[in-house]
Order: C-alpha cells, then sequence, then structure tokens
C-alpha cells in the first residue's frame, strides 16, 4: 500500500505543478465535501505485473486538498464507473470521518466507519452500477448504521 | 494536516511491547465475554484493529480472542458496527485453523463477511468451495449441482425476469395514506418515461424489490463472470428449467426468448446478457433527470458494448445481431464529444470483429485517431485509455489500420500535455509506432515535443480567451508574447505544423529557430519543463528501436539531424544538456553500426568540428563527434577514405585547437575543460599516424603544447592536475609519433567486433597503451645511449 500511496502522492503533486494550482501541502481550509470532490484533482495510472502486486492493475486517485483516495483496480475495469464510485466513497468518506474539519487523529482508528462505507459501496470490491435510487437506497442505510 | 499526529499513532501501534500487548488481549477477551458491548469495547476494538494491521507481517492473536471474535462474526445477532470490526480484525491477522464457519447458520451478511475472511486468509481450496457451497444454498435449495451453472441460471433469472413494478416502501407510513395509495407504481425510465421493458440498471423506483437488487448486482459483476466462466467447457444441459416466470415479460429486444429456454445454462446467460445490454444502448439514448444518472448512462454504454465485445468472442454466431446495434449506437454518437469515452470499447469491438461481419470501420478510425487526441488531449481519464487502446492493439493497428502509423504527430499530444502520467505507456507504445519511413519525422517530433506543450496550451488558452483576443494581428505588428505570436500571419503557419494532425508534410520546418525564440516565455513553465525531463528517455527509446533496423541511408540521415539539432533546441533549462547527452552515446552507436559514414558525411562534420563556438556551447558532444573522427576516419573502415579527406580534417582541428590555445594575456578564463584539448591533441595523432606525412606538424604542435602546458598563463586557468595530464598526454604522444609504425598499430582502431570494454571507453584505453609503449622505449633508450 505504501508503494501505490507514494505514487500517488508523486502523481497527484506533479498533476498539480503542471496545473499552477499550489501543492498539497498548502491547501487553504475546505468548503464543504460535495464541492472539495467535485474540484478534487484526478489521474490514473498502470502498475506493471510485479510492482508491487503479482498482476497487472490499474490506480485510480483522487487528490481531495492534502488527502489522497486511491482505489486499485483490475485492468478491464470499468473506469468511468470506477471514477464515479471513488469520488461517491471519497465524498462519504469525507463527511462520515469529519476529514474537512479539524485534524484528529482518531480517524485511523474509525475502521467500523470506514468498513460499513466500503461495505455499502464497493461489497467485496465489486463496482456497482447503482443510478441515483440506489445510492439514495445505500445512503440511508449507510446513515442508519453510522447514527448508532 | 494529519499526516504527525496519524504517523505517531502508527508508531504506537507498531511498537507495542510485548506485555502491553497481552495486557491488551486480556482486557479484550474480558470485554468480549460480558453482555453489553459498550463505547468501551468499540474502543478497544478500533485500537486491536490498528494493532494488526499497522505491522506488514500478519499478527497471531491468541486463541480464545480469536474464538470470542470468530462468535462475534457468525452470530445473526451481533450489530453490524461490531460484525464489521471483528471482520476486518480477522481478515488481517495470521492464517489460523478458522473453525469451520461455513456450518453456522447465519443471514446473508453473516455469510458476506465470513466469506470475505475466508478469502482474505487465503485459504485452502476446500474451505474456500464450502462456503461457495453455503453462499449457493441461500439461493437455491436445490442440490446438488454444477455451482457454475448454477450461478447461470440465477444470473439469468435476475437480469431478464426481475420485477417491473416498485417496490412497497418499508416506512409509507403516514396520517393520510389508505391502503389504496399502497399499490406498487410501475419502474420508470431515467428520463420519468413508464418502464418500456424489462428491469436494468436503468430503471428507477421509489424503493427496489430484492430481485431488482440482484439485477443491479448482477449486471455489475457479468463481465467478470463472463470471462472466467464462459468458455468451461461443461455445459451439462440441464433443462429443468423453473425459471420463466409465467407473468414473465416479451422483451421487445429479444426476438428469440421462446428458443432460448431450450439452451445450455451458460449459452442462454449469453443470451440474456446480450438482450440485457442492447436495452441499456437503447436506454442510454433518453435524456436523464438527474445529472448522476446521465453519467451513469455513459458507463452503462462503456459496459454493455465491452460485454457485447466478450460474447462475440465467445460465440461468433452474436456478430451480426451486435453489428446492427453497434453500427447505430457510432452513427448516434459519433458527433459528440461528451460520448468520447465510449468511443473506445466500440473502436474496439470494431477492431475485433469487422472483418467478420464485412463491416467498413475506416470512419471509426479516422475519428479515433484524429479527434479525440487533438481535441481532448487535456482529459487525463480518457488519454489514458486511449494510449492503453492503442498500446493493446498496437500490432493489429499497425498491421491494418492504415491511418494509425501517421497519426504520430496527434499521439504524441497527449503525452505532451501530461508526460509523468503518461510517459511509461508511451515508452512501451513508441517503438511501434517507428518505421523507415517515419523515423526522421518521429525525431523532429520528440525533439520537439516541449514545443508541443507550449504550443497546445496556448491553443487552449486562446480558445477560452475573448473573441475580441483572436482577431489575427496586423503583420507588420511586432509580437511580445507567445500568445501575441499564435494570433499573428508570420508565426501561424509554424504553430500549424506543430499541432499538425497526421505526418508527411515534411519532417520539420525551416524556421525552427525563430519559434524556440518566440516560445521562450513559457520555457519554464511547469508543464513544459515536466515534459523537458521526460524526453529524453523517449529519444533514448526511440535511438534503440532504430538501431535495430536502420540501414545505411538512415544512418546518415539520422547523424545529420543528430549535428543539426544539437544547436537547434529549445532553450529549456537542463534540457540542451540532456539530449546532448542522448547525442552524444547515440552518435556513438551508430557510428559503430555504419563506421563508413564518418567518410559519407565528412562535409558536415568538418564543418561542424572546425565551429570553435561548438565547443562552448556543447562541449561534451563536440568531444564525441572528434573522438568519432578520430577513431573511424581511416581506409581499415573504409576504402574511399582518401589522404586528402585526412588532411583536410587535421587542418581544421589543428586550426581549432591553435584558437582555443592562444595565450592571451587579456583573455578571460576559458569555459572548456581539458579534456577538450586532449582529445584534439589525441585526434590529430590519430590522424597524423594514418598520413604520415603529417607528422612533423603534429610533432611541432605536440612541443608547442608542452610549453603552452608550463605558461604562467596557462596555471591559473587549470588545475595542477589537469595541466599535467596535458603535459603528460602531449609528451606521450610525440614519443608515440617517434616510431610511426607503432604508432599506426596504438593509434588505428581495433576492428575485432568483440574486445573488452575498456578499449572501447577513450579515457582508459589510449593512455593505458600508450604509457605501455613509454615506458617500453624509455628502456629501450637506457640501453642504447647512442
Amino acid at each position: 500500500m505504501m508503494v501505490v500511496a507514494r505514487q500517488v502522492k508523486s502523481a497527484c503533486t506533479l498533476s498539480r505543478e503542471a496545473a499552477g494550482k499550489p501543492p498539497p501541502e498548502s491547501c487553504l481550509p475546505p468548503l464543504d465535501e460535495v464541492v472539495a470532490v467535485q474540484e478534487a484533482d484526478c489521474g490514473v495510472f498502470r502498475l506493471g505485473a510485479g510492482e508491487p502486486f503479482q498482476v497487472e492493475k490499474t490506480v485510480l486517485w483522487l487528490g481531495v486538498l492534502s488527502l489522497g483516495f486511491s482505489l486499485v483496480c483490475e485492468p478491464h475495469e470499468n473506469l468511468l464507473l470506477a471514477e464515479g464510485t471513488l469520488r461517491t466513497l471519497a465524498r462519504h468518506c469525507l463527511e462520515h470521518l469529519h476529514l474537512l474539519g479539524p485534524p484528529g487523529t482518531d480517524v485511523l482508528l474509525k475502521v467500523d466507519r470506514t468498513e460499513v462505507l466500503l461495505d455499502r459501496l464497493l461489497p467485496h470490491g465489486q463496482l456497482l452500477f447503482a443510478n441515483h435510487r440506489f445510492i439514495h437506497s445505500l445512503e440511508k442505510e449507510i446513515a442508519a448504521c453510522m447514527a448508532k | 494536516m494529519f499526516t504527525a499526529g496519524a504517523e505517531s499513532l502508527i508508531k504506537q501501534a507498531r511498537e507495542i511491547q510485548d506485555e502491553d500487548l497481552q495486557k491488551f488481549y486480556t482486557r479484550v477477551s474480558k470485554l468480549l465475554h460480558g453482555k453489553d458491548f459498550g463505547n468501551e469495547t468499540v474502543d478497544s476494538l478500533q485500537r486491536l484493529y490498528l494493532i494488526v494491521s499497522a505491522t506488514k507481517y500478519s499478527r497471531a492473536l491468541p486463541e480464545d480472542v480469536l474464538q470470542l471474535l470468530q462468535d462475534l462474526l457468525c452470530s445473526s445477532k451481533t450489530a453490524e458496527q461490531f460484525q464489521a470490526l471483528s471482520c476486518a480484525i480477522l481478515r488481517e491477522t495470521f492464517p489460523c485453523d478458522l473453525r469451520n464457519l461455513s456450518d453456522e447458520e447465519g443471514n446473508s451478511k453473516t455469510i458476506s463477511h465470513v466469506a470475505e475472511v475466508t478469502l482474505a486468509q487465503g485459504s485452502n481450496q476446500d474451505k474456500v468451495s464450502s462456503v461457495a457451497h453455503r453462499v449457493l444454498k441461500c439461493l437455491e435449495a436445490r442440490q446438488p449441482e454444477d455451482q457454475i451453472n448454477l450461478v447461470s441460471r440465477k444470473l439469468v433469472d435476475w437480469l431478464r425476469y426481475a420485477s417491473i413494478q416498485q417496490g412497497v416502501q418499508l416506512s409509507s407510513g403516514g396520517f393520510f395514506t389508505s391502503p389504496r395509495t399502497r399499490q406498487p407504481s410501475p419502474i420508470t425510465e431515467v428520463d420519468g418515461a413508464v418502464a418500456a421493458d424489462f428491469f436494468t440498471v436503468l430503471s428507477l423506483g421509489q424503493s427496489y424489490t430484492e430481485d431488482q437488487w440482484m439485477n443491479m448486482h448482477a449486471f455489475s459483476m457479468i463481465r467478470k463472470w463472463l470471462l472466467c466462466y464462459s468458455t468451461d467447457g461443461s455445459g451439462n444441459g440441464d433443462t429443468d428449467d423453473k425459471s420463466e416466470v409465467d407473468g414473465s415479460v416479451m422483451s421487445m429486444v429479444s426476438a428469440t426468448s421462446t428458443s432460448s429456454r431450450l439452451l445450455p445454462p451458460k449459452e442462454r446467460l449469453r443470451e440474456k446478457a446480450f438482450e440485457y445490454c442492447h436495452r441499456l444502448i437503447e436506454q442510454s439514448d433518453r435524456k436523464a433527470l438527474k445529472k448522476s444518472d446521465a453519467e451513469l448512462q455513459k458507463a452503462c454504454l462503456i459496459e454493455a458494448v465491452t460485454v457485447m465485445d466478450i460474447i462475440c468472442r465467445e460465440d461468433p454466431s452474436f456478430v451480426y445481431r451486435a453489428f446492427a446495434c453497434v453500427k447505430a449506437l457510432y452513427g448516434r454518437l459519433s458527433g459528440d464529444l461528451a460520448f468520447s469515452r465510449a468511443l473506445l470499447p466500440i473502436a474496439q469491438f470494431y477492431l475485433n470483429h469487422s472483418e467478420t461481419a464485412a463491416v467498413d470501420s475506416e470512419a471509426v478510425y479516422r475519428q479515433l485517431f484524429t479527434r479525440i487526441p487533438s481535441e481532448l488531449f487535456q482529459e487525463p481519464m480518457l488519454a489514458f485509455e486511449f494510449t492503453q487502446f492503442c498500446r493493446v492493439n498496437v500490432k493489429v493497428l499497425r498491421e491494418s489500420v492504415g491511418i494509425f502509423k501517421h497519426s504520430f504527430p496527434n499521439l504524441f499530444k497527449p503525452l505532451a500535455w501530461n508526460s509523468p502520467a503518461l510517459i511509461s505507456e508511451y515508452v512501451e507504445l513508441l517503438p511501434s509506432l517507428i518505421g523507415p519511413d517515419t523515423a526522421i519525422e518521429i525525431l523532429h517530433s520528440l525533439l520537439d515535443l516541449p514545443c508541443l506543450t507550449a504550443a497546445l496550451d496556448i491553443q487552449l488558452r486562446s480558445a477560452s480567451s475573448q473573441p475580441s483576443e483572436r482577431v489575427p494581428l496586423d503583420p507588420s505588428v511586432k509580437v511580445s508574447s507567445s500568445m501575441e505570436a499564435f494570433r499573428h500571419p508570420y508565426y501561424r503557419g509554424m504553430f500549424l505544423y506543430i499541432l499538425r494532425d497526421e505526418a508527411g508534410t515534411g519532417d520539420t520546418i525551416d524556421r525552427l529557430s525563430v519559434l524556440h525564440e518566440v516560445l521562450a516565455d513559457m520555457a519554464d513553465s511547469p508543464r513544459i519543463v515536466q515534459c523537458a525531463q521526460t524526453t529524453p528517455i523517449l529519444l533514448q527509446v526511440f535511438f534503440n528501436e532504430a538501431a535495430q533496423f536502420a540501414d545505411e541511408k538512415l544512418i546518415n540521415q539520422l547523424v545529420l539531424v543528430i549535428l543539426e539539432r544539437s544547436s537547434l533546441l529549445y532553450d529549456i533549462p537542463n534540457y540542451k544538456r540532456e539530449v546532448q547527452r542522448v547525442f552524444s552515446s547515440q552518435l556513438l552507436v551508430l557510428c559503430k553500426l555504419h563506421p563508413s559514414l564518418i567518410v559519407e558525411q565528412c562535409k558536415e562534420l568538418m564543418e561542424f568540428s572546425g565551429t570553435t563556438g561548438n565547443i562552448q556551447s556543447k562541449e561534451n558532444f563536440y568531444t564525441h563527434v572528434v573522438w568519432a573522427i578520430g577513431e573511424y576516419l581511416s581506409v581499415s573502415y573504409d576504402k574511399r577514405c582518401t589522404v586528402e579527406q585526412i588532411t583536410a580534417f587535421f587542418e581544421t582541428l589543428e586550426a581549432v585547437l591553435f584558437e582555443i590555445t592562444q595565450v592571451r594575456l587579456s583573455a578571460s578564463i576559458p569555459t572548456y575543460s581539458p579534456r577538450v584539448i586532449t582529445m584534439l591533441l589525441t585526434t590529430l595523432s590519430k590522424l597524423a599516424s594514418r598520413s604520415q606525412d603529417l607528422i612533423p606538424r603534429v610533432s611541432l604542435f605536440l612541443s608547442k603544447m608542452r610549453s603552452f602546458a608550463r605558461s604562467p598563463a596557462v596555471s591559473s586557468w587549470y588545475s595542477e592536475e589537469d595541466i599535467e595530464e596535458i603535459h603528460t598526454r602531449a609528451s606521450e604522444l610525440i614519443n608515440l609519433l617517434k616510431l610511426p609504425s607503432v604508432a599506426q598499430f596504438v593509434l588505428a582502431p581495433s576492428t575485432e567486433g568483440t574486445s573488452p570494454r575498456w578499449h572501447r571507453d577513450t579515457n582508459t584505453s589510449l593512455p593505458l597503451a600508450m604509457r605501455a609503449i613509454s615506458k617500453v622505449l624509455q628502456r629501450d633508450s637506457s640501453f642504447s645511449p647512442g
């Protein structure tokens, strides 16, 4: 995971540099989650076999201010769907883990929340062709779980 | 923001001492034994997860904690939060002998978690299949049956025969609702119209029934399923089919739904998946009311075409029906850039099947290779997918798609825009683009890749600027920026050349230096700098490939390009130096492949080596050129090498050496290294050894050099070692040239193929040889005093 994270970080930095945006470290405090995700940088690169996974993978990444989200996909998967899923996941993570607020280290401990999000939106790692009504039902379930 | 605190937390988790760990385990055990799971239990489990996941290796948990966690996982009464935590923890722990979790009773959520843990732990085949067995038992009570066929049949049910009524809302209570208003209403399409055909992922409803959920899940995994299991030979025709519901919808897209009942499960699945894809393609034509649904429509299009492609590959009898659909889709989308991502699977489909169906595919490829890279190069995802498409299919594209080979100016645009992300893809793709007829133009295009980046940037900014700022300028106006130059008639042609779509209109342009100058204001822009950093890599790849097939004519042309372009480069910091470094090493490779090029290009080489300015601007490269002349200008390499040529080169180099070693008291410190001097000396000696009339001249020069090295002015230019080096080299050469036949041997090139590497290195071979000879001569002279 470190290998992927490092590559994502450099990919994001280079992309922002090229576009003339400020580097990830010096980002201003954020607006709301939806806007933050909409304005996020995104990109994709390929990992060859053995670097570090045994088979070839495609890595999709999203850079929201100073946070990076990445999704490791199989080469044959639908990238457009993966992009949409990653954005939705990122939005929910920002919201339910309060990532846009003052920084707290306990985000690392909130694994149960992350698990619930992943379980609903990316069950067993499967990308879902979910229209807005399906997503709405899933979001209701997520909200119910998080409230407990 | 987060890193410092998070890092320290992870560090704590990794470095927790054994004693503390054991105490912690005991506490967890006690908490889990208790009836009530409160915040403290949650907290402890969260910390336990961090501890087991923070390290690279898996931790082994104590037996009782493991048991408790497994209990938690398998009990259907556990709250979701605790199930999630125990699942996460068990996934990360050292694979242990999980008791047979699949024997437990549990609801589908539990089974799902158990499956997750089993797969994550890499359990053996038996455990996995017993879990699978348990999963399938939930779906269908009838046993036993081949698991794959069972799943295939269930998939058909879900894909094709899901209900088209909306699910009854669970919480639809309210003061004013009466039983009548609870009638299930029909499913709608994304644009609000009532559903026209069977249920798909693009069907909307207030709430969904179970089989509708399964429909969505089934389509989400169908591609993977078909890729994995479609070609399995088994197909035991289980025709006892209870899956056709009485009130099933006769689909308008399926003409064969009645006869398909007789097909074996896998074939039937293919048929139904095909119908599903066809319906999705039709549904995608509707205008969705919500933006997220519009995005989903695009994703569905891509998936539908890809699945059809897979089905056609398995069973070519689908090709005609598929083409009717895909062709119509292409007609619908071809003008719309917003749907460009869907063009890629369509092009793949054409590539795979157009021959089978004898369909003309020129238009598709033309659109793909002209419009997409030139108009959408700045979309990162599309650029990536486009590059992948080219890379994966390059063999077929080279052989059967005419337009591909000459589209490289367009193909370079995504790379120029986003070099760091795409460089590794292009390193693989580039060799296949290079051929004898395109090599020179590709080389020029690569050298000007940063210019392309600048031009694309200007083009984009110009397109988004005010109309008043896009008016062409008057020719008499003097431009003060690259943006203005873009609108100026004098420069316009150059920009258009750089931004061209197709190859074949000329290898490069005459006024390239003018273009470089006018783009100078963009030379430090980050995007251009990034491109400039990746270009030398591509140049290396280019030369490696070209060396494989280049004939003498092409090698000569390449050398000319190298010589010409070594000073004709966009002035970005470090760019010139890196490119010249590649040129230096590649020049030597080319000389080795075709040594006669020195003789064939003697005019250009003489001009190059005679220009003293070249030493200042590209010293390293110049040194390599001089070395190559010394090494390869010889009759042993090319019979056509004449004494006149040797003499002419000699005189040219002598003049240069004379010029740079003028001791002018008022002169400033020279900017070239002593290596140039020693290289020139050595080369002159080599040439002299081959045309012995020149020996007296060179000996005279060498002795002059010795005194030059000892002169007081020079001692302030160079360091002690450098001066010593010049002096020693001059002395050795003088001694060597006293014995012309020995000199000829030592200074002649070795034409043997397999010589040890140090022979090739100019720095080690010659001094070694000369030192040896000198020593021999000195010993000799001490024996014979006369």
